[in-house]
């Protein structure tokens, strides 16, 4: 019969066509948020990468800055394998044993290992450990998001002006 | 016959009460998007004017003999760094980073000076450091707290860094 057909064509938008159209923007709607709220969160771990590689920098710095005002002193002093932290007293940089955090976000600390020289002065991981050279490593470590997130930078340290 | 009579009053009102909660959805999804985007802007605004000033700063102070202490202000807000530094020939020049309406200032060889800072972020706090207790080197402790701020939305990051004067040994 021809108006059976009619009718059937006559529906329109079901209430199943409706909730699955709409459930569809809403998809397209979330997954654009989720890309605003996660270039938002890469931007944060850029920010916060960007800060710690100023402070492993200025770490290095701190540490060459009181080589210079005395090795002996500052640091012929230090144990390898301890962990120090870097102090600022206003005039100066200053290793203590105090765990120090950087505006209550960044912890920054450093170790200083004792280098080997084997028989044609390099160094080297066997020979005579030498007094007028050590391995620095400065670490900083931040926690984001309930992870940490540790990077370090090392460097060797000579005895040139004692 | 029942079926041509079309929507039906129920079927009218789920209808309204599903497009009301897309709506809604749609649209605070919208702000939130905008408002993500805006504090990814200041951000990033934030992040590059820190990183080309801090970098200019460390490079300008490593490569200078000198600090000039009477022109430099050390130890409170704003602070001012004046450096000397040598140029070909043994003749030297200064690079003077000061601030000025909030915003930070390069001059070298006393030029007009030119801003290191983003548009629309400000410099909220530089305070430097002199570090002489060593009579072989001279250093620099730089603190930058940079501000942005959108409608409510405020955003303060900080940067610190120190470097020694290479020329200085």
């Amino acid at each position: 019969m021809p108006i059976k057909k009619i009718k059937n064509y006559k529906n329109g938008i079901g209430l199943i066509e409706v909730v699955i159209g709409s459930t569809i923007i809403l998809l397209a709607f979330l997954g654009l948020m989720s890309v605003a709220n996660m270039s938002l969160r890469i931007l944060e771990v850029n920010n916060h990468n960007l800060q710690a590689s100023f402070l492993l920098e200025e770490g290095v710095e701190a540490i060459k800055s009181f080589r210079d005002s005395g090795w002996n002193q500052n640091i012929a002093t230090l144990s390898s394998g301890n962990n120090y932290y870097l102090d600022f007293n206003g005039a100066s940089w200053q290793s203590t044993t105090t765990n120090i955090f950087i505006d209550n976000f960044f912890e920054r600390k450093f170790t200083i290992e004792d280098v080997r020289r084997d028989a044609d002065n390099d160094i080297s991981t066997s020979g005579n450990i030498d007094p007028g050279t050590k391995k620095i490593n400065v670490y900083i470590s931040w926690v984001e998001r309930g992870a940490t997130t540790t990077k370090s930078i090392s460097t060797y340290l000579t005895n040139i002006f004692e | 016959m029942k079926k041509s009579k079309g929507v039906s009053l129920i079927e009218g009102i789920i209808y309204m009460a599903i497009f009301i909660v897309i709506s809604v959805a749609v649209i605070n999804s919208l702000i939130i998007v905008l408002g993500s985007f805006g504090k990814a802007k200041l951000l990033s605004a934030i992040d590059y004017s820190g990183e080309a000033a801090m970098e200019r700063m460390i490079r300008e102070t490593r490569m200078s003999y000198d600090v000039d202490s009477s022109f430099s202000v050390f130890g409170s807000n704003p602070g001012r760094l004046v450096l000397k530094k040598y140029i070909s020939g043994g003749a030297t020049t200064t690079v003077d980073f000061y601030i000025n309406n909030g915003l930070l200032f390069v001059s070298e060889g006393g030029e007009a000076g030119e801003t290191l800072i983003y548009s629309g972020v400000s410099v909220s706090n530089f305070t430097l450091n002199s570090i002489s207790s060593s009579t072989t080197s001279k250093a620099i402790k730089i603190s930058l707290e940079l501000m942005a701020n959108r409608g409510d939305y405020q955003r303060t990051e900080r940067f610190y860094d120190t470097a020694i004067l290479r020329d200085s040994y």
